[in-house]
């Protein structure tokens, strides 16, 4: 006897459907997987053969073999249990195939049956919606991601039997009932705020800039300053995420399998890998690729605290993403594409001791081991850091300001106004959504300075010594500044402004 | 030349004795002539000043040294030689050749030797830079080492008040040490000289670089030591001063900073303390001479960048200390922004001064 059951498996962050067909022969038992399966789809027999049996139905001691067709892409992972099972039991009778054809079904298998979760739910969803098929049965821990996709009939399970019993007709599964907008609205707060910073004006100022044009920052300051702080409430004051780009992100963590049951991601997300990180884990990729650290920021923030520290190499790879908003994947079988569009926030001491400018603890550096502590961040890098910001620790009675701090809501409103300036502006352009993403062509068409600014940006690159490719930097977080004042014209108080973000090109640490 | 230029090549450890022993055979050429026991026997050199000698006089290559002094335009100046440094001539042990790329003239006389660590902080940096150009651009000449950190940064500031400077290296110039300054070194040949009492290619050792130290006090009137640790050449080159009856100026350090050790003992120890040019110059009466004319100008310059009225504001609550930013907001009640546009006016009118950590103090 033969069976095809219908399952679903991952490449990239995108889905495709997968046949398994189980053919039933007379001979000596055995049970045989192909179509490139690796190691945990192999093993997926041990796993099939407990479960049946301990569903209370037969394990059938014939020859047995499975094929998982398209047969040339590799599988990997266990989500192929459940169909499997399903499979073997059809081809053996035990199961009615009329309904087989019209459902597909994710899960792994228990040793008792039982369905546990699978990774990349929400893709699979997204990739059904276009299919013809009535439904698709996940695990129970799942349904949340699976029933974004309003348009496809989710259905929970929790067990080998339950499917079997619900295939023959004995009982019905429960349709998973969800409120998109609801669960949108429900997720969409952060636990922090902007207000629970005290003090630190000027740094909130910066980060201000930073969200309103996109561009990346560098925060230098002492150990407890308050730079990690600050950089992991940046998240609150950007743009809120619109339902498009909530289910994009949701679905490269529905992919990694680090969603823990939440339906939708409808805040920012905020990753700070650690700086021993490798730059696979960081950029994505791996024998079966995964999508990394720059990508699971996608529509949010990446933070790299202790940025000299991490490893060159890992570093350097960074330089694509940041320029192209994807990474792209290449080996020998196939190439993937992860999107990777997030805000680099890095974070670094001004020095190896940590304390050159701050005004309790004596720096103990000299100056060349301050300039070879800079240098472990390279040029390249840099240039794509349009601002850095310093971030001193502050005395106790500089902290305790009668002055209440703004909440994050407020800073985020006057965000988003100048957002929806530069929107206007990009709207005719590709791949340019935000002031930190001009090109040269764009900083001559929209960066125009009068005389008077032209002339106060040429003496001040003189007198403070900047570096020429400090220049274009300027002009882009000038014009951010610009927007948030909601002046068509960048005014000199505004290059005077976008100068303050300027910190390692002015020579202050040697 | 040939005889000279051999005669110093042999003492590259002992050239401090040369000067006895030219002094004692008059001309370089009877040195060559003599045995090894003569030479021994007169007591003024050691056994390894005769094998050096015979080394020499068997390998020396002088045709390629020839060709060194053409393409790095060098020149010898003996100690018989009219434009040989006057002030050098009288000390210890004086140097009895020098190889000169450039020229020293007549006003190089009004030197001042500024010295101080390789390993510098920020602190040095500022005080070598503003000094040493201050005293350039009143007509003083500056004396170094053309080492890393201090002695590079008292050369370039002279350069750049278009002043004048003089570099004393501790090997040959062709075999320039550090090799980074070697544009720097150009650069000075132009506006002063770089000097060794080396030949070209011989490579500095540390027994060169103190030896060269006594030409640095050697070539100055006074010696000014910037930052340095108590176990440094700095110091040694302010004992050759001693010595040699120069003044000695230092500039003092914070008590925590292991860099300004050596500079706070040298106070100790009757050196002057120094706090800006004119505590040199008063020092030494030829100096008071030379810059009495030069003052009065510079003076009008300094107020031509009148504040406004905002700017006052701000730049009354600035001082000596390092004020932050944060603190600056608070007490004018200034938004970022605006507070931004007033300290950059008043850093480009050079009133005020960025340090690290978003604080500002007063220029000095």
């Amino acid at each position: 006897m033969l069976a095809k059951v219908l399952t679903s498996a991952v490449l990239g962050i995108d889905a495709y459907i997968i046949k398994v067909e189980v053919d039933i022969s007379p001979g000596l038992p055995a049970f045989n997987i192909v179509g490139l399966p690796d190691t945990s789809v192999r093993e997926s027999r041990d796993r099939v053969m407990s479960a049946i049996k301990n569903s209370e139905l037969k394990f059938p001691t014939k020859r047995m073999t499975v094929n998982m067709a398209p047969a040339d892409v590799k599988k990997e992972g266990a989500s192929f249990d459940l169909a499997i099972a399903l499979g073997i039991l059809a081809a053996h009778g035990q199961v009615k195939t009329d309904k087989l054809k019209d459902y597909v079904f994710l899960g792994e298998l228990a040793l008792d049956g039982s369905i546990r979760q699978v990774r990349g739910a929400l893709s699979i969803a997204l990739a059904l919606r276009q299919e013809s098929i009535k439904g698709i049965i996940v695990p129970e821990h799942n349904k949340a991601e699976a029933g974004v996709i309003e348009s496809l009939s989710v259905y929970p399970v929790t067990h080998l039997r339950q499917v079997v019993d619900f295939l023959n007709g004995d009982c019905r599964l429960n349709k998973f009932k969800f409120d998109l907008k609801e669960a949108f609205e429900r997720n969409c707060r952060y636990d922090i705020d902007f207000s629970d910073v005290k003090g630190q004006m000027f740094a909130k100022r910066a980060l201000e800039v930073a969200a309103a044009g996109g561009h990346n920052i560098l925060l230098i300051g002492s150990p407890g300053s308050g730079k990690t702080m600050l950089a992991k409430r940046l998240p609150t004051i950007l743009p809120d995420l619109s339902l498009e780009e909530s289910i994009e992100t949701t679905k490269i963590h529905s992919v990694s399998g680090n969603l823990d049951g939440l339906s939708l991601i409808a805040t920012r997300p905020f990753r700070s890998p650690h700086h021993t990180i490798s730059d696979v884990a960081l950029i994505g990729g791996g024998a079966y690729p995964k999508p990394g650290e720059v990508s699971l920021s996608h529509n949010g923030v990446l933070f790299l605290d202790e940025l000299p520290e991490f490893h060159r190499n890992v570093l350097e790879v960074l330089r694509q993403p940041l320029e192209d908003g994807v990474v792209t994947i290449s080996r020998a079988v196939t190439s993937l594409t992860y999107p990777a569009k997030f805000m680099m926030v890095a974070a670094m001491n001004p020095c190896p001791c940590g304390y050159h400018g701050d005004s309790k603890q004596e720096c103990l550096c000299s100056v060349f081991k301050i300039q070879k502590y800079h240098s472990r961040v390279s040029g390249p890098l840099l240039d794509r850091i349009d601002m850095h910001v310093e971030v001193p620790r502050l005395k106790f009675t500089e902290m305790t300001t009668d002055q209440p701090a703004e909440s994050s809501a407020a800073v985020r409103a006057r965000v988003n106004q100048a957002r929806a300036i530069q929107q206007d502006r990009f709207q005719k352009e590709k791949h340019t959504y935000c002031n930190a993403h001009m090109q040269a062509k764009h900083l001559k068409k929209h960066c125009q300075l009068t005389t008077e600014s032209q002339e106060l940006l040429k003496n001040a690159i003189n007198k403070l010594n900047l570096s020429a490719r400090a220049y274009d930097r300027i002009l882009k977080v000038a014009r951010t500044i610009g927007d948030l004042d909601n002046q068509p014209q960048i005014q000199s108080s505004h290059i005077a402004e976008a100068l303050q973000y300027r910190s390692l090109d002015k020579n202050l640490f040697a | 030349m040939d005889k000279w230029i051999l005669v110093n090549a042999a003492g590259s450890l002992g050239k401090a004795r040369l000067k006895g022993l030219l002094d004692f055979y008059q001309e370089p050429e009877l040195v060559l002539k003599c045995s090894e026991e003569e030479l021994l026997k007169t007591g003024l050199v050691d056994r390894g000043f005769t094998n050096s000698l015979r080394t020499i006089k068997k390998h020396f290559d002088l045709d390629r040294e020839y060709k060194l002094l053409e393409k790095h335009k060098v020149r010898i100046v003996t100690i018989r030689d009219d434009d040989y440094p006057a002030s050098l001539r009288y000390i210890n042990g004086a140097p009895i050749l020098l190889y000169m790329a450039g020229n020293m003239i007549k006003e190089d006389i009004f030197a001042i030797g500024v010295v101080g660590t390789r390993d510098y902080t920020a602190y040095g940096k500022n005080v070598a830079a503003k000094l040493s150009g201050e005293l350039a651009g009143k007509g003083v000449t500056i004396v170094s080492g053309l080492a890393r950190g201090i002695d590079t940064f008292a050369h370039q500031s002279a350069l750049a008040a278009k002043g004048r400077t003089i570099a004393v290296l501790g090997g040959g110039i062709a075999a320039m040490y550090p090799p980074e300054n070697r544009a720097l070194a150009q650069e000075i040949a132009k506006h002063g000289a770089v000097v060794s009492e080396y030949p070209m290619m011989e490579q500095p050792s540390r027994i060169s670089f103190p030896l060269r130290n006594r030409i640095i006090s050697g070539l100055s009137l006074g010696l000014l030591v910037v930052e340095a640790d108590v176990r440094s050449g700095s110091l040694i080159t302010a004992q050759c001063a001693l010595e040699q009856g120069r003044e000695v100026f230092a500039v003092p350090g914070n008590i925590t900073n292991e860099y300004a050790r050596g500079t706070n003992q040298l106070i100790k120890d009757g050196a002057k303390l120094v706090e800006g040019p004119r505590d040199i110059i008063e020092e030494i009466s030829c100096l008071r001479e030379l810059t009495a004319g030069k003052k009065k100008a510079k003076k009008q310059e300094c107020f031509s960048f009148p504040a406004d009225e905002q700017e006052n504001a701000v730049l009354d609550l600035i001082g000596n200390e390092p004020i932050n930013i944060e603190v600056l907001g608070a007490r004018t009640g200034k938004s970022v922004s605006q507070l931004s546009s007033i300290l950059l006016q008043l850093i480009c009118k050079e009133l005020i001064r960025e340090m690290s950590g978003k604080n500002y103090v007063r220029t000095i």
